[in-house]
């Protein structure tokens, strides 16, 4: 199951991701990487961080240097599993599997705990309920 | 806008594939590598490490750094140990450096301001259209105000290239804050006596001093490595130390002697203490008869500063000021009255800045070993450029050292023969603040001139880092000319009540992403060292240097910037001075040796070169300059503020692991400490009913106040109370320092020195109730 992509910005949305993920006044911003729920100091480019990106390159790809976001970037990682998913491979569902079971389990649940407490917008109230029912539907088919 | 430009939360984030192409074998990773909290830590399967070099930009003293990065990672800072500020030592604030880089809460993306000026509500924007909006709406200022509408204020080793394109621009209204609010009075001291720069990296030779008088110079708080370091080894080497402060420091804890000196008279004890140098003939008969004219009127006018005269303003008994005098006689010249280094406090800040002048100068330690060195100076050309339209704002220094220039005096009004404006700030201007710095302004009158649009409008506001809320003094002030000018764009690299207000809000690299320009410092040695990027911008990030010549290229100011990238512009300016970026890359730092025949020349037969603002060639104890402006009525002492019974003077400082207003919200400092307390002598407090670990409301006589919790101890004087500088953050973007102490900012008086222009902010007196 893939999202189509929306194209169409409009300037509320962008407001709301700005409220949200990256400036967040005036509530606590739901930092959307991997690496702020995992390592003990919140710190970004964490150890966890970098496992994401090993694990990309394992697979031969590597987070766009014009994007601004880093491998643990929610953006980032989801994507990532859209690409093993699209690969026909045992190789690219194990790597899935992994990733979802021992990493994306372990973050994103908190994640999207903290998205559900900054009362989002519609838009994003529906990409957390979709996530919060990805990770356990993908973790089956996998 | 092509949705090419546009900032896409969804966008596609990957590139394709990695350089290699092919995908990369499983094998060497731990099957369990995904899941952090169980993955094993394997050091034999960790990458090597590889090794850049630069300079601290977590507080003003920059020391040398070794960076290791693995992986495309910072994951280590050391010092760099060829460097002069600190021979290999980093401190905590250094250390903490990584965060800067990782922290969760840094500006990442560049944003563009959707609700009022202040809410906080932005939305991402591409770079493209940051820098177009940025370039569009400072060139409109400038059609309809002219370009001295705009005003710039730096804060960081990093504003450099930001001072240039303002005055590209053509606005000679650029400011940094070290000189109003923090060193000003103080280097305006040594320059109009000695004709001498003594701060920045203090060229004071600590090793072999031989008696510190230290006047709240609390050096082992403000932890300059190289200078504490120093400090504690003259100390090991036999040194006196003699510390006063209203509160017992850290410093004065390692002191032979301590005074509790009463706040604000500094000014008074030191005229007594030249008052007995003079009368005694304690002086350098032999320095002052060659190198020093004003001898005799000085002493005229010190007449009347007795020990005894003093020691009711002071409480130093006048019986100990004699005693000083002889010791520090005895051991001169290898000794130094040691300045604090923000001399921003009372009425008269000036009068105190040349007393301590005066008396290093009637001792003769200038270019003495266990005085004050010469330094010595790499040279390193600055690029070509085109005229600036104003040549006063022309900053002629380096990294952004505090190399003060003799000042140019220009007409009174607000604009020269030519037409062209001067400083908006009135620094260096007839009839305002003539002998003010006129290269870094007071940043303090810059506010002041943007809230009430007076001598002339100022409509266009750009910073580069600072927080003028927590380092200037009067929040209406700020609040009301952040809420004035027509467009305010800044950059930095955290989030903070000021840059809340922006329109456009530029995300900086931090100092371990970037190279910057060169840091061209005087120690024994002369130096010049090279700050290189140990990893890559995270997030949407860019340095100054680069968002400046984006932005000139942008405004028709292209030849302001020539080079194609700052590595160009360093290489440039490093052929220029015989050696090449790939060369200084090697060893992070090129050096001329230590020379004892010029560092201290008058221990070697040579001789001291001296040039006042004057023009006098002899050291003015009465500089000619001030006479003639009647200026020098700050050598006499002024009356201070007294607290009435119910009330305390307002004093602040630094710890040893904080800088500023801009380390607070880095939790590895904040680990080491999250809030500030207020300092209360234990009879206080129990008048009060205040036990330790109480909150209690500290508030002014203009009705400013904040609550802060009670730290009940001996260690400071009865009518005085404390507190750390730089916590009350009210930023939430700042989810570690948010509502944590409170502002000293929002308690410390807004009062000017009356012939500087530099803040007063010592004049403050406060009462405090338990809540």
């Amino acid at each position: 199951m893939a999202l189509k992509p929306q194209l169409n910005y409009n300037e509320e949305l962008e407001t709301e991701y700005s409220r949200l993920f990256i400036l967040a006044f005036p509530n606590k911003a739901v930092q959307p990487f991997a690496s702020y729920w995992l390592e003990s100091d919140h710190s970004l480019m964490g150890n966890s961080t970098l496992e994401i990106k090993h694990k990309m390159a394992e697979h031969g790809i590597e987070v766009a240097e014009n994007s601004g976001l880093l491998p643990d970037h929610i953006v980032s990682e989801l994507e990532f599993i859209a690409y093993l998913a699209s690969q026909d491979d045992e190789k690219a569902r194990q790597t899935q599997r992994q990733l979802l079971e021992q990493h994306c389990a372990h973050w994103m649940p908190l994640f999207i705990e903290a998205l559900n407490k900054a009362n989002p917008m519609p838009y994003y109230q529906l990409a957390a309920d979709f996530l919060k029912q990805l990770i356990p539907s993908e973790m089956k088919e996998s | 806008m092509s949705t090419h430009d546009h900032f896409d939360p969804s966008r596609r984030a990957f590139l394709g594939a990695t350089a290699g192409g092919t995908a990369l074998t499983i094998a060497g990773l731990p099957s369990q590598a995904l899941a952090r909290i169980n993955a094993p830590h394997d050091p034999e399967k960790l990458k090597e490490t590889t090794e850049v070099f630069g300079f601290c930009d977590m507080c003003y003293w920059r020391c040398g750094l070794k960076i290791r990065s693995r992986d495309g990672r910072a994951v280590k800072i050391d010092g760099n140990p060829e460097h002069p500020n600190n021979w290999g030592v980093v401190c905590g604030k250094g250390n903490a450096g990584l965060m800067v880089a990782y922290a969760p809460n840094r500006l990442k993306h560049p944003m563009k301001r959707v609700g009022e000026r202040g809410e906080g509500k932005w939305k991402p924007i591409s770079w493209d259209e940051a820098l177009e909006t940025t370039a569009k709406e400072l060139l409109k200022v400038k059609k309809k105000y002219g370009p001295q509408a705009l005003a710039l204020i730096g804060h960081g080793s990093w504003e450099k290239p930001y001072h240039r394109l303002a005055h590209a621009f053509g606005t000679p209204n650029t400011t940094s804050p070290v000189f109003g609010l923090c060193c000003g009075p103080r280097g305006l001291s040594n320059m109009m006596i000695m004709g001498r720069n003594l701060t920045g990296n203090e060229t004071l030779d600590l090793e072999n001093c031989k008696y510190f008088l230290m006047m709240g110079r609390n050096v082992t708080e403000s932890l300059h490595n190289g200078e504490t370091l120093g400090w504690v080894n003259g100390v090991a080497n036999g040194a006196k130390v003699v510390y006063f402060d209203p509160r017992y420091s850290i410093t004065a804890s390692k002191a032979d002697e301590y005074y509790a000196i009463r706040p604000l008279t500094d000014h008074a004890f030191l005229l007594a203490m030249i008052n007995v140098v003079i009368n005694e003939e304690l002086y350098d008969k032999k320095f002052i008869a060659e190198y020093v004219v004003g001898f005799d009127e000085l002493k005229q006018r010190v007449q009347k500063y007795t020990p005894e005269w003093a020691e009711p303003i002071t409480e130093v008994p006048a019986k100990d000021i004699r005693r000083l005098a002889k010791e520090m006689a005895a051991k001169a010249p290898s000794v130094f009255v040691y300045s604090p280094r923000r001399l921003t406090r009372t009425s008269n800040d000036f009068g105190t800045g040349m007393s301590i002048t005066i008396l290093n100068t009637l001792f003769g330690v200038w270019g003495r070993k266990g005085g004050v060195f010469t330094p010595q100076k790499y040279k390193v050309p600055e690029i070509d450029l085109p005229e600036f339209e104003h040549a006063t704002a022309h900053r002629i220094d380096s990294g952004g050292d505090f190399n003060y220039e003799q000042p140019e005096i220009p007409l009174a009004h607000i604009q020269d023969e030519e037409g062209k404006y001067h400083r908006a700030d009135g620094a260096g201007v007839m009839g305002r603040w003539p002998i003010a710095n006129p290269q870094y302004g007071l940043t303090n009158e810059m506010w002041r001139a943007m809230a009430e649009q007076k001598p002339y409008p100022i409509r266009a506001l750009m910073t580069a880092g600072g927080n003028g809320f927590l380092n200037s003094t009067n929040y209406d002030i700020i609040r009301k000319a952040l809420e004035t000018v027509d467009f305010y764009v800044a950059s930095d690299v955290i989030p903070n009540e000021m840059n809340m207000y922006a329109d456009i809000l530029l995300p900086e690299a931090s100092y371990l992403e970037r190279y910057d320009d060169l840091q061209v410092g005087g120690a024994r040695e002369g130096y010049v060292a090279v700050r290189m990027p140990a990893m890559k911008p995270l997030h949407d990030t860019r340095d100054a240097w680069t968002i400046c010549k984006q932005l000139a290229d942008r405004m028709g100011l292209s030849a302001y910037f020539p080079h194609d990238s700052i590595k160009e512009l360093l290489d440039d300016r490093l052929k220029k001075a015989g050696s090449s970026l790939a060369e200084i890359e090697k060893v992070g730092i090129l050096k001329i040796p230590a020379d004892p025949v010029k560092n201290f020349p008058l221990d070697h037969g040579g001789k001291l070169k001296i040039k006042t603002p004057g023009g006098s060639t002899k050291a003015e104890l009465i500089p000619g300059m001030l006479k003639q402006m009647g200026f020098d009525k700050a050598l006499d002492y002024v009356e201070q503020v007294r607290p009435n019974e119910d009330e305390f003077h307002m004093t602040f400082g630094r710890i040893g692991f904080h800088t500023h207003a801009r380390t607070q919200d880095n939790v590895w400092t904040a680990d080491l400490m999250r809030e500030n307390v207020l300092w209360i002598h234990p009879e206080q407090a129990a008048k009060r009913g205040i036990k330790e670990g109480d909150l209690v409301k500290v508030s002014d006589r203009k009705g400013r106040s904040g609550e802060i919790k009670a730290k009940v101890t001996a260690r400071i004087r009865k009518d005085t109370i404390f507190m750390v500088h730089g916590f009350g953050h009210w930023d939430k973007r700042m989810t570690t320092a948010n509502g944590q102490g409170v502002a000293d900012s929002n308690l410390a008086s807004y009062a000017v020195d009356p012939h500087v222009g530099s803040m007063s902010m010592g004049l403050s007196l406060v009462k405090v109730e338990k809540v």
